[in-house]
């Protein structure tokens, strides 16, 4: 009796926060050109705030706001690594004003791994847009070999730090360690990329991949040096640093476990909305991120803010997804958990 | 250097700055005073408002607000033993008896001046620490990070008056929740019962303020009397806070360990607040004359913990500014902040801004001076809420602590804890089990599992054999006997 009587109370103060919120926007005006006008518009962030995502809902919310004349309240949920925000999100109504800035390369690896907790499907979720991605780098600390080669030459133990099993700095050791052969041990558990870059500059651990603008920004003050990049072409942070791919002529089987990563990677930082909504509307909100990630103003703020955008169109991401989560076998499924989850641990 | 310095003081008392951060103080104090809503919401609601300012006035603004903070929530920690911020909790435990006693003023006065003075010290290491801040927070991998969290712990026992064992049980209770979710290093998750909340385990906003609030506002609505009962009430003056002004610098050695203390795990990444206060706490009834009186309304007791909560954030800066790796989760927000206004901390950020660096020490400290001056202003009306009827008081601490709560995490599962918590701190505080000791189990449960692994996996199983980390446990130790030192000496000779 008590907590209905208390989460009644509890919804009545939510009511009045967002009223506050809401109560400037035009009852809903329906227009065809734009069908979001007057609604009050969620776009769900799986973090704290303050993270990356957080950063990136909020310095584009407004901008959402100007096109669709929609209310936007960045709404942050976090749990599970993102994935409870998602889990929500896919229950959410899907009419327009329920999205999510998701990581979109976390969330497809923790369906193909059957994390606990899933209870959503990739290939069923909306794709509107891709906001960002990242090129990755290897930094190790100064005191080891200057390149990957003389490290794989050595055939010593090389530790890297991370947070999680599947996270973008554990996934990306693990699959150079098993492209290059490399004898190496992926320490998971730092709370965060920080720390996990800390524990290599206080010698910790040998090496971490990261980011490639965590990664530069690490690099300077001469606790780390980067040796190579992940990935099909350099980072623009370090344009002079070539690629795993440039240094080493890699045989297919091996090569296979990079490139699947990278794939992957190419989904970065995307905007979906929940399945099931109706093709027009769903045209309508992939019309309008393409407007907003590819205005040339919008890009230059975000280059000054340090957060970059990479439009990327949702039928390309879509493909991509189709072809990772639908078309590997499962044995290979099951070789990848093994490399991504038990072999380096 | 100096010349940096100086060119900070120049910048800092330039009108632009002050007048961002006395505009920032007052949100600040308002955040505090709301049971719940932290000093890093406070951040993340007031960061937007600093695009297009100039780095120094948006910093000023945002530092502002957050030393603001947590004076605001140490006054409703003393006032209605309500922690404004958990680690507010350890401010509690002497603090809210001395308001019940009618003696708020003197808790306030106490809180506000060893706050203060802990913000100035955490500061001056700060400055201090500058042209040597790589190394020192470099010497600290996981394994000292882990024998400082034991040493946390290691003070549950204390935090017990009399009853260790009790102690003990309830800071087991506490691991024994900090167990719930994922697990720390490989996150798999445990005790999750195919619920999705429970994947993230035990949330410690609810815990507190279940544990801490629930208890005080059914007490406020059973009895419908005022918070300060007793016989011979002082009427409320400035007069009480001065009184405990004045204690702070009387028990001056109790402010200096324990704002030494605080400055430490400041400057180590990711230990975090309560930890200082609480340890702080733990260190001040040791070292102090009878201590079975802590927890009855020991002064000791609420300048420890305040010191130790502002020091603690001066020390915070030190990994954010020198290696851009933030302190707390707060520093991580502020962080953020910084890379909005175009700074970007790290290696590089000293060499080339040394003077915003020192700029920042200077705000911090002064804004601590600052907050503390304005809430005392307040103090009188604050007072006054103790003499509150409690069927008045209590509906409207329900309401703050359910959108205190609520507003965390966005999260009506949390609400639906928060009460489930009450009923636990209810209990412990009719059976006489520590509720801080359980908190304090909570807190560092998760940090010792987490440092512990890391540590094995990194260094193996002599990862203690470290200068840093050995020194740690010699510490803990001799706290820890130091009391029994004539006990000790007796068993060695014959009877």
């Amino acid at each position: 009796m008590r907590s209905a009587c208390i989460s009644r109370r509890a919804l009545l103060a939510l009511a009045l926060s967002c009223g506050v919120f809401a109560s400037f926007a035009p009852a809903s005006a329906q227009d065809a050109s734009m069908p979001l006008k007057g609604e009050t518009v969620r776009i769900y962030v799986g973090f704290s705030p303050g993270g990356g995502y957080d950063a990136y809902a909020r310095m584009l919310a407004p901008h959402f706001e100007k096109k669709t004349g929609a209310t936007v309240v960045v709404e942050n949920r976090p749990g599970g690594g993102g994935l409870t925000a998602l889990n929500q999100l896919v229950r959410a109504k899907p009419d327009g004003t329920n999205m999510m800035m998701l990581n979109g390369e976390g969330a497809i690896m923790a369906q193909l791994v059957k994390q606990d907790g899933v209870a959503y499907d990739m290939t069923k979720v909306n794709t509107l847009a891709r906001v960002a991605h990242e090129q990755h780098l290897v930094l190790v600390r100064p005191d080891m070999p200057d390149t990957l080669k003389e490290i794989q030459a050595a055939g010593k133990k090389i530790k890297f730090s991370a947070v999680g099993r599947i996270d973008n700095l554990s996934d990306y050791a693990a699959v150079l360690c098993e492209a290059l052969k490399l004898d190496c041990q992926i320490i998971v558990g730092y709370k965060g990329s920080k720390e996990a870059g800390l524990a290599m500059m206080n010698g910790e651990v040998d090496a971490l991949t990261i980011s490639d603008g965590s990664g530069n920004e690490y690099a300077q003050g001469g606790k780390a040096k980067v040796i190579a990049a992940i990935g099909n072409a350099r980072s623009p942070f370090k344009p002079d640093v070539a690629t795993v791919y440039e240094q080493f002529q890699l045989a297919p089987d091996r090569k296979w476990y990079m490139d699947f990563r990278l794939s992957i990677k190419d989904f970065g930082r995307v905007m979906v909305a929940p399945p099931g909504m109706a093709p027009d509307r769903l045209k309508y909100l992939q019309q309008v991120w393409k407007e907003i990630l590819t205005d040339p103003a919008v890009l230059a703020e975000a280059n000054k803010s340090q957060r970059p955008l990479s439009y990327e169109a949702p039928e390309t991401l879509n493909k991509t997804i189709k072809e990772i989560l639908e078309s590997l076998s499962p044995d290979k499924i099951k070789d990848i958990n093994e490399v991504l989850q038990k072999k380096y641990s | 250097m100096l010349d940096a310095f100086l060119s900070a003081g120049g910048q800092v008392f330039h009108p632009t700055v002050l007048a961002a951060m006395l505009f920032a103080l007052p949100i600040g104090l308002v955040v505090g005073l709301l049971p719940g809503i932290s000093g890093i919401s406070a951040l993340a609601f007031l960061i937007p408002f600093t695009f297009g300012m100039e780095p120094l006035v948006g910093l000023a603004f945002l530092l502002g607000s957050y030393t603001a903070v947590s004076q605001g929530g140490s006054m409703t920690a003393i006032v209605l033993g309500i922690p404004g911020e958990v680690p507010n909790a350890a401010t509690v435990l002497d603090g809210h008896p001395l308001a019940k006693q009618g003696r708020a003023g003197y808790a306030i006065g106490a809180a506000l001046l060893a706050s203060a003075l802990g913000g100035i010290f955490g500061c001056l290491i700060l400055i201090l620490l500058l042209p040597v801040m790589q190394p020192v927070v470099l010497a600290f991998a996981s394994p000292e990070n882990f024998f400082l969290c034991l040493a946390g712990i290691a003070f549950i026992g204390v935090l017990s008056s009399g009853a260790a064992v009790r102690g003990l049980i309830a800071g087991g209770l506490g691991v024994f929740l900090s167990l719930f979710g994922y697990d720390p290093t490989e996150g798999i998750p445990r005790f999750w019962f195919h619920f999705e909340y429970m994947l993230d385990g035990v949330r410690l906003i609810p815990l507190a303020l279940g544990l801490f609030a629930i208890p005080e506002v059914l007490a406020l609505m059973t009895s419908g009397k005022q918070i300060a009962r007793g016989d011979s009430i002082e009427p409320i003056s400035y007069r009480q806070g001065f009184q405990g002004a004045v204690a702070v610098l009387k028990h001056w050695g109790t402010s200096l360990r324990s704002s030494s203390l605080g400055a430490v795990i400041g400057v180590m990444p990711g230990i975090g607040g309560v930890t200082a206060t609480f340890v702080a706490y733990a260190m001040a009834r040791q070292t102090a004359g009878n201590p079975e009186t802590f927890g009855r309304g020991r002064i000791e007791g609420v300048i420890a913990p305040e010191a130790a909560k502002n020091a603690e954030e001066g020390g915070a800066l030190v990994p954010t500014l020198a290696l851009g790796i933030p302190g707390s989760s707060s520093m991580a927000l502020l962080l953020g902040g910084f890379v909005i206004l175009g700074l970007q901390p790290g290696p590089e950020f000293l060499t080339k801004h040394l003077d915003i660096a020192f700029a920042l020490a200077i705000i911090c400290a002064f804004g601590n001076v600052v907050a503390s001056a304005s809430m005392f202003m307040l103090s009188k009306p604050l007072m006054q809420v103790t003499r509150i009827p409690g069927r008045v008081l209590a509906p409207i601490l329900l309401v703050l602590v359910v959108i205190g709560t609520y507003s965390a995490q966005n999260n009506s599962y949390d609400v639906l804890w928060v009460f489930i918590f009450g009923l636990l701190g209810i209990a412990m505080e009719r059976f006489y089990y520590s509720r801080a000791a359980l908190l304090l189990g909570f807190v560092l449960g998760e940090l010792i599992e987490r440092y512990f692994l890391v540590s094995l996996k990194a260094h193996g199983p002599f990862f203690f054999m470290r200068p840093i980390a050995l020194t740690i446990v010699a510490l803990v130790l001799l706290g820890l006997l130091w009391p029994n030192r004539h006990r000790i000496t007796r068993l060695g000779r014959p009877a």
